[in-house]
C-alpha cells in the first residue's frame, strides 16, 4: 500500500492506542442531531405510508399534511384483504424468492469462484460478457423472452419466473469474485497441497468463507425478487398464482386509487422485508464487510 | 493472479527445478485440465447466459437492422434505425437527460453514502436504529414510493415545499419544470438508493484495520487527513463496485419516468429507457427501440470499460 | 505487502461470531425447508384449462364482478370462461401474448392501439356478427359517439371493438368549497335554471380564487381540454375528421377564454401526469372546488365528508347539455381465437345492456356506454344529478379517430401542449395552428 508511510507502519506496531474516545461532548450531540434528521427524513415516506394505511380517504392528503391518522381506521386493510388473497400471494413470493434465493447463491459462487481463481481460456471475455448482461434494458427482450417460456411451456407457471434469476445472477457472480479475490491464496494452497479436488477445495475451504457475503447478497436477491413486478405481471396469468407486487398493483386504479387500500396493501408487501432486515441486519453489514474493500 | 492447481505444487516456486520443456507441456495440461475445471463450475450460470440472455439478445440485436411494429412481417432496414435514432432530436435531448441524472444520482449517492456511514459508525448503540431507518426506503414499494412523491413534489399541497417558503427559500414546482425535473428524480433515486449504499459502505469501514486509522491519529492527522488518506483509499474497491452498478444502474432509469408521468412524459423528464419503451410499445417500432438500446448498451460498455481500465489509478487492492 | 495478515484477522473475525453462524445457518435452513412447503401453497389451478379467457386491466372491486360475469357466462356458453387480470403494463402483456400467440380470446383495447390491433389484423370484424340474427346486442344500442376509434385508421369498413362502459366529462363540484367562497346557487341549479353559461363559471371561478383554493384543473390530453372548446359550440373536427379548430371562429373564442383562465389563475394546469394521480387527490383533500372528470372518482367521493354533486359542462345557452369527451375502452375479439362463435357470444354477452347492468350495478365507477340503463347512473340518488350521466354520455364523443388512428398522436398530443400551457404565452390562434398540425400532419 503506497498510502501509509513507514511512520504509520511502526507507529502501528509501536503502539495500540486505545482510540480517541475522548471527544467532546458537543461533537456527538451535533452526529446524533444530523443522523436524526437524516434518518426522519429518510424514513417518513414509509412512516406515511404506514400511517396513511390506517386514515379515512379523506384524511390522507389533509392540508396542513398530519403524519397520524386522527381516528385509526381499518378500512383499508379490510379492502386490500377482501379484494385480494394475500396469505396466498405471500406463499408464492416467499416460495419464488426463497428458491430464487437458494439456487441463484449457488450457481453464482460456483461461476464466482472458477472466474476468481482458475486460469481459463475465455475467462476475461466471458466475464465481461456477464458484466455486460447487466447493461442491457429489461423490457427489450421480454418478447423474445416470453417467446422462449411459451417453447419451453412454462408460461404461467412459478418455473418462468424461478429458472433464469436461479441460473443467471451477474451482480452476483461480480459481487462474489471481488471477495473471492480478496481471500488469501494460502488456505487454498494448504488444501491442494493436501492433494484436495477442486470441488472439495469450494465446498471445505471457499464455501463457509462465503458465508457471510453469501447472507448478504442472498438478502440482496431476496430483496429483488420480492419487489419484482415485470416478469411475474408479463409471465403470470391465474390470479392464484400473482405475487404480493401484482396483487399490490391491482389497487392502483387506471383513472383513480382507493388510496387507503393501496396504502394498506403497499405496507403489506414492505412490512416482512423491514422486519427481516431489522432482524438480519448485523448479518448484512458484516456479510459485505469483506467483499467492500477487497478485489 | 496466481494459477492454481490441485495437487500440484504452485506458482513459480517449482520453475527452478523442472526442466523449461516439461514445465511448458505440464503447464498446456494443467491449464486444459482447469478450463475444463472451470467450465464445470461456471456450466449452470452458461446454461442461463445462453438460453434467457444470449438468445433474447440476439433477438434484439438483429431486430435492430429490421422494421417491425410486432405484429406483422419484418423488413430489413439496414443501418437505417440506427441513423433515425442518431438524428432525432429528441432522442439526443433524453440522452442529455439521461447523463445529466446519472451525473447527478451516482455521486450524490457516493457522498450522501459514504458521508452518513462514517457518521453512523460512531453512533454508538443507536447504530441499527439509524441504519433501519436509512434501509426503509429500499424496501418500500415503487407504487408507495411514486405515491409518496408525487405528493412531497406536488407544490400545492407538498410539506417540503411548505417548509421551504416557512424559510423563505422559492419553492419549485419540481415535476412540471424543466429545470427541476431531473433533479427531482435524482433526489428520489438517491434517497431510495441510499440505504444500499450505506450498508456497503458501513461494511467497507468496518473492515478497515483500526491500527491504520490510529496510527494516523498518532501522526497528528486531522479527521479529514484521516478520510483523505487512509480511508478512502481503503474503501476505493467498494467505490469501484458502487460506481460501476450505481452508473449501469442509472443509465437505465425508467421507472420512476413511468410512475410519475405514464406514457406522456414531458421532453425534459424523459431517458433513453424510456425512449426505448415509449418507442417499442408506443409507437409500435420494435426495429429502433432496438437500435437505441444496443447504442445504449454500447456507450455502457465503454464507460464500464474505462472505469475498469482507469481504476489501477486510484483503486487499491490489499492483494 | 499487509495484505494477508489483515484479511486473516477479518476473517478471524467473523469466524468466531457463534450466534452469527448460527443465525446464518438458520436463515439458510429456513430457505431450504420453505421450498418444498410453500411450493404445495402455490400451485392452485392447474393452467391449460381449455375454455374461453379473457383479458382486462380492473382489479378490485370490479375483477370480483368479472369472476361472477364469468362464472355466469359458463353456465351460459358451456365452456370455462376465465377473467385474466393485468395489473399493469397491459400493453407490454397483450403484445407479448400476441406475438407468442398465446392471447386470451376476448381482450379490453385501449385508444392508443386499437388501430395498431386492427391494421395487423389482431382482432375481428364485428359486423357481420351484429348483422346477424342472434346478436346479443346491436350496433344501434350504443351511444353514437362511442365507437367510431373502433374502425379502421383509413376509415375503411368494419368495426373491431365495442365499448364496454364508459366516463363521460362532467362537472363534479365541492358544495361545501363552493358555499365558503359564497357562491350561492351551485352549477346543477343555474343549469335547471338555464344560466349555466361561460360567464356563469368565470364569476364562480373567480370567487372560489378569492378564498384561495383551486377552482378547476386541466390537463394536457384531449380528454382533458376538448370540452372547453366543443362545449361552447366550437368545432374540433370537420366531417372528414380533419381538425379544424383553429379557423373554426367558435372554438378560437372558446380557447381565448381558457387561456384567459389560465393566465387569471382561475383555472390551473395540472402538469402533465398521469390521471388521476393529482386533480383527484386535490378534490377528495378539499383544496379543489370542482373537478371534470367522470363517474370514476364516486367510490372515492362517496367516503368523503363534503357535500358534493354533478352538472354538465356549461353552454352558450345556459341550459343545453353539449358535446364533450367520453373515456371508454373497448372490447375485441382475438382474429386467432380457437372458438370465435362462443368469443362473439361473450362478447354480446358481456357489453349489451344485461351485461353491463350486472357489471354496473350497485356501486359500480362507470356509465353505461348503451341506451335506457338509467336506473345505474340514479342509483341511491348518489350524486343528485346522477341521470346526467347518461345525458352527457349520449351526446359525448369518445376519442377523435384522428387521434386515435395515430398512436404517436396521442401521446404526443400531451406533450406538445404542455410544454405551450407552460410556457403560457400562446395566443388562440399559435396554440390552435401547432396542435392542429400536430393531429393532421403526421399520417
Amino acid at each position: 500500500m503506497s498510502t501509509f508511510s513507514d511512520t504509520n507502519r511502526r507507529a502501528v506496531k509501536a503502539a495500540k492506542a486505545p482510540s480517541g474516545s475522548g471527544r467532546p461532548a458537543h461533537h456527538k450531540l451535533l452526529l446524533h442531531a444530523i443522523l436524526l434528521v437524516g434518518a426522519v427524513a429518510m424514513a417518513l415516506p414509509f412512516a406515511w405510508m404506514l400511517f396513511s394505511s390506517f386514515k379515512p380517504l379523506g384524511e390522507i392528503f389533509i392540508q396542513p399534511p398530519k403524519l397520524f391518522p386522527e381516528q385509526w381506521n381499518l378500512e383499508g386493510y379490510r379492502t386490500a384483504l377482501s379484494g385480494a388473497d394475500f396469505v396466498r400471494g405471500f406463499c408464492n413470493s416467499t416460495y419464488i424468492a426463497v428458491t430464487i434465493t437458494v439456487v441463484s447463491l449457488l450457481t453464482s459462487a460456483m461461476a464466482a469462484y472458477a472466474f476468481a481463481r482458475i486460469d481459463f481460456r475465455g475467462r476475461r471475455g466471458l466475464f465481461m460478457v456477464f458484466l455486460a448482461t447487466m447493461m442491457v434494458p429489461g423490457q427489450l427482450t421480454i418478447i423474445p423472452l416470453y417467446l422462449i417460456m411459451g417453447w419451453l411451456g412454462w408460461v404461467d407457471t412459478h418455473t418462468a419466473l424461478i429458472v433464469p434469476p436461479a441460473l443467471f445472477n451477474a451482480f452476483g457472480v461480480f459481487l462474489l469474485r471481488q471477495y473471492i479475490r480478496g481471500i488469501p491464496l494460502e488456505l487454498e494452497e494448504a488444501a491442494q497441497l493436501d492433494g484436495a479436488s477442486r470441488i472439495r477445495t469450494f465446498v471445505t475451504i471457499i464455501l463457509p468463507l462465503l458465508r457471510t457475503p453469501l447472507t448478504a447478497l442472498g438478502i440482496f436477491t431476496f430483496l429483488g425478487q420480492w419487489n419484482n413486478f415485470f416478469t411475474p405481471l408479463i409471465f403470470l396469468n391465474s390470479s392464484d398464482k400473482f405475487t404480493l407486487p401484482l396483487l399490490v398493483n391491482q389497487f392502483k386504479g387506471q383513472y383513480t386509487s382507493d388510496w387507503p387500500a393501496l396504502m394498506a396493501a403497499t405496507t403489506l408487501l414492505a412490512a416482512p422485508i423491514l422486519i427481516l432486515f431489522a432482524v438480519a441486519q448485523r448479518q448484512i453489514v458484516e456479510g459485505i464487510a469483506l467483499s467492500g474493500s477487497k478485489s | 493472479m496466481a494459477v492454481l492447481t490441485t495437487g500440484s505444487p504452485t506458482r513459480a516456486q517449482g520453475g527452478s527445478e523442472i526442466p523449461d520443456l516439461h514445465r511448458s507441456r505440464a503447464r498446456r495440461r494443467r491449464r486444459r485440465a482447469d478450463t475444463v475445471a472451470a467450465y464445470l463450475f461456471l456450466t449452470p450460470q452458461l446454461v442461463g447466459l445462453a438460453v434467457f440472455m444470449v438468445g433474447p439478445l440476439l433477438f434484439a440485436l438483429v431486430l435492430a437492422f429490421y422494421h417491425w411494429d410486432g405484429f406483422g412481417t419484418r423488413s430489413f432496414a439496414g443501418l437505417s434505425n440506427f441513423g433515425d435514432v442518431l438524428s432525432d432530436p429528441r432522442i439526443r435531448h433524453s440522452a442529455i437527460n439521461t447523463l445529466w441524472f446519472t451525473v447527478l444520482q451516482v455521486p450524490g449517492l457516493l457522498l450522501t453514502g459514504f458521508f452518513f456511514a462514517v457518521l453512523m459508525q460512531r453512533a454508538g448503540k443507536l447504530t441499527p436504529v439509524y441504519r433501519l431507518a436509512f434501509f426503509a426506503p429500499v424496501v418500500t414499494s415503487s407504487v408507495a414510493v411514486a405515491a409518496i412523491w408525487l405528493w412531497l413534489f406536488n407544490p400545492d399541497i407538498s410539506p417540503v415545499n411548505h417548509a421551504l417558503s416557512a424559510i423563505g427559500l422559492p419553492t419549485p414546482n419540481w415535476l412540471q419544470d424543466a429545470r427541476f425535473v431531473i433533479p427531482a428524480f435524482a433526489i428520489v433515486g438517491i434517497w431510495q438508493g441510499l440505504g444500499y449504499q450505506l450498508v456497503m459502505f458501513m461494511a467497507g469501514l468496518q473492515s478497515i484495520d483500526r491500527s491504520f486509522v490510529e496510527a494516523a491519529e498518532l501522526d497528528g492527522c486531522s479527521e479529514w487527513q484521516k478520510l483523505r488518506h487512509v480511508t478512502v483509499p481503503l474503501l476505493s474497491p467498494t467505490i469501484l463496485f458502487l460506481s460501476i452498478t450505481g452508473i449501469i444502474g442509472s443509465f437505465q432509469v425508467f421507472d420512476y419516468i413511468y410512475v410519475f408521468f405514464g406514457s406522456t412524459a414531458p421532453d425534459a423528464s424523459r431517458t433513453i429507457v424510456y425512449e426505448v419503451v415509449q418507442i417499442a410499445f408506443g409507437e409500435f417500432d420494435f426495429g429502433q427501440a432496438s437500435a437505441l438500446a444496443f447504442l445504449l448498451f454500447l456507450a455502457l460498455l465503454v464507460v464500464t470499460g474505462c472505469q475498469l481500465a482507469a481504476q489501477k489509478r486510484w483503486v487499491h487492492y490489499t492483494e | 505487502m499487509f495484505s494477508h495478515s489483515n484479511v486473516i484477522t477479518g476473517v478471524a473475525a467473523t469466524t468466531v461470531g457463534r450466534r452469527n453462524l448460527l443465525k446464518a445457518g438458520m436463515l439458510a435452513g429456513l430457505g431450504v425447508a420453505a421450498g418444498p412447503t410453500l411450493a404445495a401453497c402455490g400451485g392452485g389451478s392447474s393452467s391449460a384449462a381449455p375454455g374461453l379467457t379473457w383479458a382486462g386491466w380492473d382489479g378490485p372491486p370490479q375483477s370480483d364482478r368479472f369472476r361472477q360475469f364469468s362464472e355466469k357466462m359458463t353456465k351460459q356458453l358451456g365452456v370455462q370462461v376465465t377473467y385474466q387480470q393485468v395489473v399493469g403494463d397491459y400493453l407490454s402483456k397483450l403484445m407479448s401474448q400476441l406475438s407468442a400467440g398465446a392471447a386470451p380470446a376476448a381482450f379490453y383495447v385501449g385508444d392508443i392501439y386499437m388501430a395498431k390491433l386492427i391494421e395487423t389484423k389482431q382482432v375481428l370484424d364485428l359486423t357481420s356478427y351484429l348483422g346477424s340474427n342472434g346478436a346479443a346486442v346491436k350496433q344501434d344500442d350504443f351511444y353514437e359517439g362511442l365507437y367510431e376509434w373502433c374502425r379502421p385508421a383509413d376509415g375503411g369498413p368494419g368495426l373491431f371493438g365495442l365499448p364496454v362502459d364508459c366516463n363521460p366529462a362532467v362537472f363534479w363540484f365541492n358544495k361545501d368549497l363552493l358555499a365558503q367562497a359564497g357562491v350561492s346557487t351551485d352549477p346543477a341549479a343555474q343549469f335547471e335554471a338555464g344560466t349555466w353559461t361561460q360567464d356563469a363559471l368565470t364569476e364562480m371561478l373567480d370567487k372560489i380564487r378569492a378564498t384561495k383554493k383551486k377552482g378547476l384543473l386541466i390537463g394536457g390530453g384531449w380528454y382533458d381540454w376538448f370540452g372547453w372548446i366543443s362545449t361552447f359550440g366550437g368545432t374540433l373536427f370537420d366531417e372528414s375528421g380533419k381538425a379544424v379548430f383553429d379557423t373554426d371562429p367558435k372554438a378560437l373564442e372558446a380557447l381565448s377564454w381558457l387561456l384567459e383562465q389560465l393566465k387569471s389563475g382561475n383555472i390551473t394546469y395540472t402538469g402533465s401526469l398521469p390521471q388521476g394521480q393529482s386533480g383527484d387527490v386535490l378534490f377528495y383533500a378539499g383544496q379543489l372546488a370542482t373537478i371534470a372528470t367522470g363517474r370514476v372518482i364516486l367510490p372515492n367521493v362517496k367516503k368523503l365528508k363534503f357535500g358534493y354533486d354533478i352538472a354538465p359542462f356549461p353552454s352558450p345557452s345556459g341550459k343545453d347539455i353539449m358535446p364533450v369527451p367520453v373515456n371508454t375502452a373497448a372490447l375485441s375479439v382475438n382474429a386467432n381465437a380457437k372458438n370465435q362463435a362462443k368469443a362473439l357470444e361473450f362478447l354480446g354477452a358481456y357489453v349489451n345492456a344485461e351485461g353491463q347492468k350486472f357489471r354496473l350495478a350497485d356501486g359500480g365507477n362507470a356509465v353505461p356506454s348503451v341506451k335506457g340503463l338509467d336506473q345505474i347512473v340514479t342509483e341511491g340518488n348518489d350524486p343528485a344529478h346522477g341521470k346526467l350521466f347518461n345525458d352527457v354520455a349520449a351526446k359525448g364523443y369518445a376519442v377523435p379517430r384522428a387521434i386515435a388512428s395515430k398512436p404517436k398522436v396521442l401521446t404526443e398530443l400531451p406533450v406538445l401542449v404542455d410544454k405551450m400551457f407552460k410556457a403560457g404565452n400562446e395566443t388562440p390562434e399559435s396554440f390552435s395552428r401547432k396542435v392542429v398540425q400536430l393531429i393532421n400532419g403526421a399520417s
